[in-house]
């Protein structure tokens, strides 16, 4: 009797598991089958108007730690203009759309947004991975979408994603040309006089980090440049050993080393690269340069602060430490806020101009229609009317056109310098090497 | 299926048959009506989940031919997938083949694959062969990131969507009609296979593959036939992938992935068709659930930080697996087995 009550009160632990995990599902499933009702009994006028912004990131997964600065600005910043009665008196929340980097999540949210009432007027993204794979679905579904995520196929042919920077390639021709141009020639002059610099790569083995490495980019260093192209070695996102990698390019023997990874692959990329001795601590050999996340600031931080490197960037994100409106600005953000030194990440930056996008992307639209009437196809004639937007002083001359998908062609170049980044140039005009791009090489 | 009490079989045919009652057949008919007619009926998020749930059903029922009926470990699955997407995409753009066409064609070439990894089955089992079928999903992946001349490469490749009769099949309801059918299809297949000779075979090697030789199997040829299988079904759902998604990249088909598709196979219950079943919809859900809790999650646990938060999906992948191997190794199927026993008996207690 006994041994049969122990059995079944087995049983039933096991019907508890698995009946909760069952529940779990369907928990998910039900919710879906109910089309969602308006709220009942109100006018329009009498509901507090809300513009939701989707924004369809990796909240989680392989990526995610770069986005976690870009997170905090976002939710920072709504917070700050909802307290101050809302974006033209419009409360705005935001959506989070975790992609994880996968396309087939990002399609099942990317449906869950299309099949409400009222598509939204507009998206904000982070991912190359995903962004790419759907740029047709947001032109069927006239959404415009707003990114931080670079790489070209995006932006040509132009369609309905928008950046917020040049994109990778023209980044990346942008810090060759500045290193052949300006640096190369005062810092190794006699070799200078001899022969072209030889010029590698050891970048993310995905579009971020091939960005920099496009055909386009690769005909403009050797062609226009004149570099001596050595080639690239790939990491993947989450490296545990990149001494192959190093190794690879240690044989090749480079004067100037680009990459493009978040500042842990970077990391591990030059502790190893000292090891290897392609990198000579004070007495360098080689110049390091991350091409497109160089406002992390947690970058010296996990490097050592006497490591010496460069990092490119867009907006003055390696200002956090410069006397500048916008620095006080954010720092005053993370006071209000209480977000640690740690969260001094580029993403935080980049979270407030997407953001500040969106605002003059609404505001032009909204000069000829109330907010309830403003569609995706009002933002995309507003993001391609050519008006610049306002950037509050963390990037110049910024706006779109009918043909031309990425804001501008500035970047700044920063260094590192006793633990901190800061800028060593103004800003500089990069290259238009998006396929078809002036610059690129016939 | 089983029959209910009393219900006695009185020849071969009705022993073997799937479906033996009217109950059965009423049952069977009405939830393929109900599953046919669903996209009348549930929104669009969740006919997209529904969409991805058939694809990878397809996946997972032919990885229980191989894993489950055969037992041959496969780490490479998600691998065969992308063999099956690209070909059928590189068919569609370069020749410009219709998607009826590509679509066998991608699933033929993925079988092909298979069977070249399949390959090193005669001399190695259990984890050694995992290990091999491991080497399929990096050399595959890596073939698929450094040959852009082939039409693949890191960037994500366009796919046009299906076309039937001058229609384009962008929709997810459009698309559902083409990829359910199939994932029935398939499951009907699966089913069906394990009934006939070859089926049996499949099973003698899994159970003792030296039993299986003296009785006169050809041990080494069904255990690559059960690779074929397995990397045809894996090939036709990478090619319906690619049309549903309209868009193919190699970081779609990574280990991870084809790890997924064993838990999925885990939670279902190997070696059950119905498992295969079970372990689609209850995996993807599960997934899908986690996925859009995250966001909540790190709003309501900021202390959590991302390092907890940016892995929720794979500690919950992981605690569901050790919970299911702990708790029910024969997964969910064997849960609707006892659910349906009690039911035939009931009111009586056994």
């Amino acid at each position: 009797m006994k041994s049969y009550m122990r059995m079944r009160g087995k049983q039933g632990f096991k019907c508890l598991v698995v009946g909760g995990l069952a529940l779990l599902l369907a928990a998910m499933i039900l919710p879906g089958c109910a089309p969602s009702a308006p709220p009942q009994g109100t006018t329009p006028a009498e509901v507090e108007q809300v513009w939701v912004i989707p924004i369809l990131t990796d909240v989680t997964g392989p990526y995610a730690t770069a986005v976690s600065g870009y997170y905090a600005a976002v939710d920072d910043w709504v917070a700050v203009v909802n307290d101050q009665g809302g974006f033209n008196g419009i409360k705005v929340r935001v959506d989070w759309l975790d992609t994880q980097g996968s396309l087939d999540r990002s399609i099942t949210y990317f449906n869950r947004i299309i099949s409400q009432k009222k598509k939204p007027p507009l998206m904000i993204g982070w991912v190359s991975m995903v962004h790419e794979a759907m740029k047709s679905r947001f032109e069927e579904e006239e959404i415009p979408l707003i990114t931080g995520a670079m790489s070209a196929p995006q932006f040509a042919p132009p369609g309905w994603i928008f950046g917020e920077c040049p994109d990778y390639a023209s980044v990346g021709g942008g810090v060759v040309k500045w290193f052949v141009e300006d640096y190369w020639p005062k810092w190794k002059p006699d070799e200078a006089a001899k022969r072209a610099p030889r010029v590698g790569a050891i970048t993310w083995d995905n579009a971020f980090g091939r960005g920099p490495m496009t055909d386009e980019c690769i005909a403009y260093y050797t062609k226009t440049l004149g570099v001596d192209w050595v080639g690239a070695e790939f990491v993947p996102a989450a490296p545990i050993d990149v001494s192959t990698q190093v190794a690879g390019m240690v044989k090749r023997n480079p004067d100037f080393i680009i990459g493009d990874y978040h500042s842990g692959p970077f990391a591990a990329v030059l502790k190893e690269s000292v090891k290897q001795g392609l990198k000579t601590l004070n007495n360098e050999n080689v110049l390091w340069n991350n091409v497109v996340t160089g406002a992390d600031y947690n970058l010296p931080l996990l490097c050592g602060p006497e490591e010496y490197f460069g990092v490119t960037s867009w907006t003055m994100a390696e200002g956090w430490d410069v006397d500048t409106p916008v620095a006080h600005e954010i720092a005053e953000l993370f006071k209000r806020n209480n977000r640690p030194v740690s969260m001094r990440l580029g993403g935080y930056w980049n979270g407030l101009i997407l953001y500040a996008i969106a605002e003059g992307a609404m505001d032009i639209a909204m000069e000829t229609k109330a907010f309830e009437e403003v569609t995706g196809r009002d933002i995309y004639n507003a993001l391609c009317s050519g008006k610049q937007f306002d950037m509050r002083g963390m990037t110049p001359d910024f706006g779109y056109s009918s043909t031309r998908r990425t804001p501008n062609l500035t970047i700044i170049q920063a260094y590192t310098k006793e633990g901190k980044l800061l800028p060593i140039t103004d800003w500089l005009t990069c290259p238009d090497l998006l396929p078809g791009g002036k610059d690129v090489p016939k | 299926m089983d029959r209910p009490c009393g219900v006695l079989c009185n020849s071969y045919a009705k022993d073997m048959a799937i479906v033996s009652t009217r109950l059965q057949w009423g049952l069977l008919v009405g939830g393929l009506i109900l599953l046919f007619c669903s996209p009348l009926f549930i929104n669009l998020q969740l006919l997209s989940i529904i969409n991805l749930m058939a694809i990878t059903l397809i996946a997972i029922q032919g990885l229980n031919i191989l894993t489950g009926y055969t037992g041959q470990i496969s780490l490479g699955q998600a691998a065969f997938m992308a063999v099956g997407g690209y070909t059928s995409s590189i068919l569609a753009t370069r020749f410009g083949l219709s998607f009826w066409v590509t679509l066998p064609c991608g699933a033929l070439s993925a079988g092909l694959v298979g069977v070249l990894f399949g390959l090193p089955s005669l001399r190695v089992k259990g984890f050694y062969l995992a290990m091999s079928t491991l080497a399929a999903q990096f050399i595959i992946y890596w073939v698929l990131m450094h040959t852009p001349q082939l039409g693949a490469g890191p960037d994500a490749v366009q796919v046009s969507a299906p076309e039937l009769g001058g229609l384009k099949l962008t929709s997810q309801q459009n698309m559902f009609y083409v990829i359910m059918p199939l994932a029935v299809l398939a499951t009907f297949l699966t089913k069906n296979l394990v009934r006939t000779r070859v089926g049996r075979a499949f099973i003698a090697t899994r159970d003792n593959d030296l039993a299986a030789e003296v009785m006169g199997i050809n041990v080494f040829s069904y255990k690559l036939l059960a690779f074929f299988i397995c990397s045809l079904f894996a090939g036709a759902a990478g090619a319906l992938y690619g049309a549903w998604a309209r868009a193919l990249r190699p970081d779609y088909f990574t280990l991870m992935q084809s790890i997924m598709y064993l838990g999925m196979l885990v939670v279902g219950g190997i070696g059950s068709t119905a498992g295969a079943v079970f372990g689609t919809i209850f995996m993807v859900g599960l997934d899908q659930l986690v996925t859009a809790l995250a966001p909540a999650l790190i709003s309501i646990a900021p202390q959590l930080g991302l390092g907890v938060t940016a892995s929720i999906s794979k500690i919950v992948f992981g605690l569901v697996m050790v919970l299911f191997l702990r708790f029910e190794p024969r997964g969910l199927a064997h849960r609707w087995e006892l659910f349906k026993a009690s039911y035939r008996l009931w009111p009586f207690a056994y």
